[in-house]
């Protein structure tokens, strides 16, 4: 039997495995951990602060 | 957190509707950066949407075929297409790799240029890939209909079809890697984790099990199944799993305008997640003929996801818990809340299922395909419904037709999926008991004393073991109203997703609509949530 594709997805595991692993000290090292509050609140802006609802049944009133 | 603005003209991107009714126009020159990445989504997210809206009437009506003839297998028999072997597996793939995917697809686009702040980029190369997708849901479910099907739960589809999806996901997924290095935003929002990990952990587990299991070098013997189950579980688990925990993570907060509960647990749960929920999977061979080791690792596995999913229940429900009032109000909320709610409950459900004591009375009966139902359709599908009713309408510029026709929706797919969850949970039980314990059956215990004496006495009979086992086809007869109750779920959902693609299809060709019948849209456009509103 080929180890072709033994190979293939033995390799692909190990790519795919050492991205994760680099992706956590990636994220460790930019400092994406180190303010939770920040991060949360990055969805919103000055158009749709918190506090502000988004959504409503057509011609409802929030 | 600032927000840039940018000059443009504002009919060009037809900019006109505020889906709430809430943004106040301070100038009409200017625009948001975030109306400009929502205008620049337009075209390929209105694809991926308008197709799986279509796979998903497609994929209902072959799911509602193959549920009657459970219990009528007569039913459409002279036809050779459409027998059961046929109907069945086109039913899942289409659901699946129409409906699931190219929804969590047009989803993730967006939420990924809204994360990252940019606007879409080479959108002819997403159009080419939904294109090149739709192509290969066609030519399998062809394949499919014409009996082509490899057998092979889950990855049914001929290798033709196989290989366009596969090509289609991988112009998808480097799409996504060049946006976020092109992005804006410096913090990656946790709805993007799970996104990156949607699109690089899928090409993985499907590329593999194709590679074992339909090509050239297939595996032989057991192993087929223990990469099968594999695959069979992490498609939920690493690929639409994550696709609806960042529909949720994102759209919940959105809309209620309160940042989730916990932001370090949503961190914790993505984390955990990713070390977990890939081990799962060979849990579903318990007691069979696979090494004891591989299936106790799975089990494990699959008791330790506890850990991920206590992390987002808690995070879901206490964002939701003090805005439940605005379940009146938010179409959005309502199908958001019931996908958080289920997502909890079949994950707990699931973990617990894994456990050999559980397992062994219930796998192979309805009770897995309830399980498989709840993950996939009152989870993932509902929290879908809820990010298109988010997306769209800012990405058209109008407001959904029919609030009646969103609530009629909301009512028939929770109901449906409710009652398709118990039916075949009860017949599962039912099914379980009868196979794996020799006693009497239930419906000569119910004759014989009564319907609660006779359900007492039906337990009874499994402490005594007796020794000469069930008909099997009495036990298939004693299914049969729960198949049946299972049918009319069918004919709700049915109801429910042609109400829901009514309203896209309203939403998307709104101006053919216009051109063709001003005075009903003249009359739509004075509803408050359109006029004067912006985006």
């Amino acid at each position: 039997m080929s180890v072709i594709p033994y190979i293939l997805i033995f390799g692909l595991f190990a790519a795919l495995f050492a991205s994760v692993i680099w992706g956590l000290w990636w994220a460790i090292h930019a400092g994406q951990f180190s303010d939770f509050q920040k991060g949360a609140t990055s969805i919103f802006d000055d158009q749709e602060p918190v506090g502000r609802p988004t959504d409503t049944f057509p011609g409802a009133k929030p | 957190m600032s927000q840039s603005t940018m000059t443009v003209d504002a009919e060009n991107v037809g900019d006109r509707l505020d889906p709430a009714g809430l943004a106040q126009q301070a100038d009409a020159d200017q625009i948001s950066e975030r109306q400009v990445i929502d205008r620049s989504c337009r075209g390929p997210v209105i694809l991926f949407f308008v197709s799986a809206t279509f796979w998903l009437i497609v994929g209902t009506i072959l799911a509602l075929l193959a549920s009657i003839k459970l219990h009528s297998p007569t039913f459409l028999a002279e036809f050779s297409w459409l027998t059961f072997g046929r109907v069945r597996p086109a039913h899942l793939n289409i659901v699946i790799f129409g409906w699931s995917a190219m929804v969590g697809l047009g989803t993730a686009v967006w939420l990924t240029c809204r994360l990252c702040r940019v606007p879409l980029r080479l959108p002819q190369m997403l159009v080419g890939a939904g294109v090149i997708w739709n192509v290969g849901v066609t030519a399998g479910l062809y394949g499919l209909l014409a009996g082509q099907s490899n057998s092979i739960e889950w990855i049914e589809f001929p290798p033709y079809a196989t290989f366009m999806l596969f090509c289609s996901f991988a112009i998808v997924s480097v799409w996504t890697l060049m946006t976020f290095s092109q992005r804006h935003e410096k913090h990656v929002y946790v709805s993007l984790w799970y996104i990156f990990g949607a699109m690089f952990w899928f090409p993985w587990v499907y590329g593999t099990v194709e590679l074992l299991m339909a090509s050239p070098y297939a595996v032989q013997g057991v192993a087929q199944e223990s990469i099968h189950w594999w695959f069979g579980h992490n498609v939920l688990g690493v690929f639409f799993t994550p696709l609806g925990l960042a529909a949720i993570y994102y759209l919940l907060p959105k809309v209620v305008g309160r940042p989730i509960h916990s932001y370090y647990l949503s961190i914790l749960g993505f984390w955990s997640l990713a070390l977990f929920y890939n081990w799962a999977g060979a849990h579903h061979l318990v007691s069979g003929p696979v090494p004891a080791w591989l299936v106790t690792c799975s089990i494990v596995g699959s008791v330790m996801m506890f850990i991920p999913v206590i992390c987002t229940a808690i995070n879901h429900h206490l964002t939701a818990y003090e805005h439940l009032n605005m379940l009146r109000t938010s179409p959005v909320l309502r199908f958001i809340v019931f996908g958080a709610m289920t997502y909890t409950f079949v994950s707990f459900q699931g973990s617990m299922m894994a456990v050999r004591v559980l397992n062994e009375p219930f796998h192979f009966t309805h009770h897995t395909i309830a399980h498989a139902h709840l993950g996939l359709y009152a989870f993932y599908t509902m929290v879908m419904f809820g990010a298109v009713y988010y997306i769209l309408p800012r990405l058209t510029g109008r407001a959904f037709a029919s609030a009646r026709l969103m609530r009629t929706h909301f009512w028939c797919t929770a109901l449906g999926a409710l009652l398709m969850f118990v039916a075949l949970t009860l017949g599962g039980i039912l099914q379980g008991f009868e196979w794996n314990q020799a006693g009497k059956p239930l419906t000569q215990m119910v004759h014989d004393h009564g319907y609660f004496s006779g359900l007492a006495a039906w337990f009874d009979t499994f402490k005594t073991k007796q020794d000469q086992p069930i008909n099997f086809v009495v036990v298939l007869r004693e299914t049969i109203p729960y198949l049946w109750a299972r049918s009319v779920s069918g004919f709700l959902l049915l109801a429910g997703h042609l109400a829901f693609a009514g309203l896209v299809f309203w939403n998307v060709l709104g101006h053919q609509i216009a051109r063709l019948r001003p005075a009903s849209v003249s009359a739509l456009s004075q509803t408050p949530a359109i006029q004067g509103a912006k985006l």
